[in-house]
């Protein structure tokens, strides 16, 4: 069985995935689940993604979700925040997250509020791919984060 | 004194090297200006492509409203492989705000401009900047000073830069050079997206161009899916002068029309290079003629184009087949291309740049435009669009001596008051045939009148001639046998084409 602890964020290819879900074949974004099954096979997904991707709340996610679509940036802390609509706290924390994880470079000139953030993640062949399917559909974004939520109380 | 040599940077987007005669002055700054979807990310992104994967020259492209996922998805359908070049370490796209970027550039240590020294970038695109409008309060000094400083930053690691500037659509109709940005600026280029009727069409202009020549006016311009940008020039754009001296026919070369009969009247046939013009009215023989000097350059091994915009291939060859005439083994040998373009909505400056290529690629000695009468309908009479596109035609075609046919739908039915109506470019033809209805009795008969024929002697008689099924046209002799038919020949009439045709009488015959 899958355990998220055993696995380094960025040492989760496609394929495994595939093969946790016991599907055999290559790995497919999972549709608008119309059933129960469809739900927990998500479900199952979310919580194999926030562990391969270490991430604790769901500030972690999108932080991780826009440097995916963003994978290299200069902004200020306060243009991040904007951009991924939470608190200026809270996404210090999940940049500290991030950068301790080896998921982020950040650089900064001390000249101007701009800092450069560089994601170390190379979308084609971690789980990143995986984790941006899912996100794409409300059931799947619902599925990681209730896991989300549930690891942030159990941190708590 | 010697002129220094100039250090130019393909653009690599095809056709607009062309008209920056050469491309763009190392280290220059140009703005792209546009409303909204008028092709400046696309121009922007291929410019940075292009450079990276064809000349050795990595890039930097700055966004401050397209995301990269999509920015890369969207290059994806032009076969532009934005992450693999990143893998490669010649390109870098970087997200941030105008107001993060504009503080960044200024500084020494700027991380942008390190970012850009890392992989020894030479070109940027920075994508999402806003023209302010004349008048605006931030409009002034400061604007050019913070423009300035950007400029400057640029420069100090030698970029050359292509800012794409949005401009509100309100002022779309009125670009210009009126903003401090667009004078401090090397380059300056409009790109438009044109009502025309009820189509559109996109334009791009090259404004201004700093120490380098360019290719003035609007020029069109298409976005094809798979390739990029394509730049049409524009078809008026004066042409190298070498096409203007070679604009002339040889008259000691003799091209026969394949038309038995007429090169007779002709003293031998067109002049190799010549113009031809070939007016009548519809069913009166153009294109049959055009079928048969085709067929003649085909059966002598000379090659030959047919340009149509009013029937498609497959019915040129069903024409050509039932006056006896098989194409479809010239066109197998390489002697016969027919290109067909449809004449709704006709790209004018594209379909000029595909005609010149052809011409450039296929070689021919002979060719056919049919006919003018439709890209006049496409172009319309008024302005110079017709003129001038006819006129780089026939440069075109004398440059390289093809000898040509264009024929023309005069919409007279009997008799012809005017060669081209209020498409009056038959002064540049050399040649011009008449092909007319006459009514005699009770019978339309077939006419062929020449009406003139440049540096040449020619039979200025009306002369009857006829398309027989399965044979094609021919033109008869003056004087008919008076066994082979119950007619009369034309010259025993007056006033053929002047559509009141009377008979000689007895007398005045002699």
């Amino acid at each position: 069985m899958f355990d998220a602890g055993e696995m380094t964020p960025r040492a989760v290819p496609i394929p495994t995935f595939a093969r946790s879900l016991g599907s055999g074949g290559p790995w497919t974004p999972p549709e608008r689940s119309t059933g129960i099954q469809n739900v927990q096979k998500t479900n199952h997904l979310a919580v194999q993604l926030v562990g391969a991707a270490d991430l604790r709340d769901p500030c972690d996610l999108d932080l991780l979700l826009f440097f995916s679509r963003h994978p290299r940036v200069v902004l200020s802390s306060e243009q991040l925040t904007a951009y991924v609509g939470y608190e200026l706290a809270e996404v210090a924390r999940a940049l500290d997250r991030l950068l301790g994880a080896g998921l982020l470079k950040r650089a900064l000139n001390h000249g101007t509020p701009g800092r450069m953030y560089v994601l170390e993640v190379d979308p084609a062949e971690a789980w990143l791919e995986p984790l941006r399917h899912v996100c794409a559909t409300p059931d799947g974004r619902n599925a990681l984060m209730a896991v989300l939520r549930e690891r942030r109380v159990d941190h708590a | 004194m010697t002129t220094p040599e100039r250090d130019f940077v393909k653009t690599g987007i095809a056709g607009l090297d062309d008209i920056l005669a050469g491309g763009l002055l190392r280290g220059s700054v140009v703005l792209v200006e546009g409303t909204a979807g008028t092709g400046k990310t696309t121009m922007g992104v291929e410019f940075i492509y292009r450079g990276a994967a064809e000349f050795g020259e990595p890039g930097l492209i700055v966004l401050f409203e397209v995301s990269p996922d999509k920015l890369v998805r969207d290059a994806a359908l032009f076969g532009w492989d934005l992450p693999e070049l990143e893998r490669q370490g010649r390109l870098k796209i970087v997200f941030t705000t105008r107001q993060v970027f504009q503080q960044e550039v200024q500084q020494a240590d700027s991380l942008l401009l390190a970012e850009a020294a890392a992989i020894g970038a030479r070109r940027i695109f920075v994508d999402g900047l806003v023209r302010r409008t004349p008048g605006d309060s931030d409009a002034g000094r400061n604007t050019a000073e913070a423009f300035h400083l950007l400029a400057e930053g640029l420069q100090r690691e030698r970029l050359t830069a292509m800012l794409g500037v949005e401009v509100a659509a309100s002022e779309g109709a009125r670009l210009g050079v009126s903003l401090p940005e667009e004078f401090i600026a090397d380059t300056l280029v409009h790109l438009r997206v044109e009502a025309m009727e009820r189509a559109v069409q996109r334009s791009i202009e090259i404004v201004k161009a700093r120490g380098q020549d360019h290719r003035m006016g609007r020029h069109s311009f298409s976005i094809v899916d798979g390739k990029g940008i394509e730049v049409y020039r524009r078809v008026q754009a004066p042409r190298d002068l070498v096409r203007d001296e070679a604009a002339a026919f040889d008259p000691s070369t003799r091209v026969s029309t394949g038309v038995p009969g007429l090169d007779e009247l002709m003293g031998g046939g067109l002049f190799l290079g010549s113009t031809t013009l070939v007016a009548g009215i519809t069913g009166s023989g153009k294109s049959v003629m055009a079928l048969q000097y085709v067929a003649e350059g085909a059966r002598r091994g000379e090659r030959s184009i047919m340009l149509t915009l009013d029937e498609p291939r497959a019915q040129v060859l069903r024409n050509a087949a039932s006056i006896g005439i098989d194409l479809k083994p010239s066109i197998d040998q390489g002697l016969v291309r027919i290109v067909y373009d449809r004449p709704q909505e006709i790209e004018i400056d594209r379909h000029f740049l595909q005609l010149e290529k052809i011409v450039k690629d296929f070689q021919p000695r002979r060719a056919v435009i049919d006919s003018l009468s439709t890209y006049g309908s496409s172009l319309g009479h008024t302005g110079r669009s017709f003129r001038d596109f006819f006129h780089a035609v026939v440069a075109l075609m004398k440059e390289n001596q093809v000898t040509t046919l264009y024929n023309h739908e005069n919409p007279e039915l009997l008799g012809m008051s005017s060669v081209m109506g209020p498409y009056g470019v038959s002064s540049l033809v050399d040649n011009v045939v008449l092909l007319n209805w006459v009514e005699l009795g009770d019978t339309f008969r077939q006419a062929l009148t020449i009406a003139k024929m440049r540096a040449n002697a020619f039979d200025r008689t009306t002369r009857e001639c006829e398309i027989v099924n399965g044979q094609g046209m021919r033109v008869l002799p003056r004087e008919i046998p008076p066994d082979a038919t119950r007619r009369l020949a034309f010259w025993e009439y007056y006033s053929l084409v002047a559509r009141s045709p009377g008979r000689h009488s007895a007398q005045s015959r002699g």
